[in-house]
């Protein structure tokens, strides 16, 4: 009886053995741009100015208009990926596979009335709640 | 050392010897003249000065936002020669960009690490209604680009 234990525990190393040389493990990280430079706290509506927001943030990722001025948009994103595959060791067929992705991002608006002068301001910061893994 | 030893290390030094490395760069337009940025007054450098400097932007924005004085009836019957207009400028800019990015891969056997990241350089010049430089904001970031991805990030 003990052999036979022996027998299937080797049997099932080496199957555990060569479906994980046929596994993988990727991590993947993708960034674009830089986190927010300034502290959005110190913008004050009704007096910063668009000058000001220049300034402290440096240029805008994008600027849009709306009806009653402009909006400056600063964005820094970023991407944390993790795939776990498992694959059949005679076909490479794989047999599992596990993916897991998040795409957070740090933004900031700013509004503006026809003046320049701040109107409103939003932030968020998404990137460091991110999971490592 | 026995034979039963040898074969882990073996096996550890395979899986270094049939690994590999993924570097990749990309450019995108050419980098900024820091000097030429210096040279730019808000209120006295022109737009025609501007685009002799630097030469074509890579975006421009001209939106207008053009309002009709006078009364609804004045420009409805098309009474006298043209309504009055007044144009009121949006934001008028000229964006002057670089961009770089650099991906770093560690392929193993069991294990594979990739690390992509993108970042620009990029001026912003806003101009007034007289085509006069009203702000200017410039930020290098391609500075920030690790070379090695995650172990040589700052």
């Amino acid at each position: 009886m003990k052999q036979i234990d022996g027998r299937y525990f080797r049997a099932l190393v080496i199957i555990a053995g060569v479906a994980l040389l046929n596994s993988g493990c990727t991590i993947a990280r993708w960034y674009s741009g830089v986190p927010l430079r300034g502290d959005p706290a110190v913008l004050v509506k009704g007096e910063s100015t668009k000058s000001d927001v220049l300034q402290l943030f440096g240029p805008p990722t994008q600027i849009t208009h709306q009806t009653d001025g402009d909006a400056f948009i600063y964005a820094y994103d970023r991407w944390n990926y993790s795939s776990l595959t498992v694959a059949e060791p005679i076909t490479g067929q794989r047999v599992f596979t596990y993916t897991r992705g998040f795409n957070n991002r740090d933004r900031l608006v700013v509004l503006f009335d026809f003046y320049g002068v701040v109107r409103g301001v939003a932030v968020e910061r998404d990137t460091q709640q991110m999971p490592h893994l | 050392m026995r034979c039963g030893q040898i074969r882990p290390l073996v096996c550890a030094l395979g899986l270094v010897v049939l690994s590999g490395c993924v570097m990749g760069r990309i450019y995108r337009d050419h980098p900024l003249d820091e000097q030429k940025i210096a040279t730019i007054q808000r209120g006295v450098t022109t737009k025609a000065q501007i685009l002799e400097q630097f030469g074509p932007p890579q975006e421009i924005e001209t939106r207008e936002l053009v309002a009709i004085g006078g009364g609804v009836d004045e420009v409805l019957s098309g009474r006298g020669s043209k309504p009055k207009a007044e144009s009121l400028v949006g934001a008028r800019y000229f964006r002057y960009s670089y961009s770089r990015a650099n991906g770093f891969g560690i392929v193993l056997l069991l294990f594979n690490y990739l690390d992509f990241d993108q970042k620009n350089d990029s001026l912003v010049i806003f101009f007034d209604n007289q085509d006069v430089v009203q702000d200017v904001a410039y930020e290098r970031d391609t500075d920030k680009l690790p070379r090695f991805g995650f172990w040589s990030r700052k």
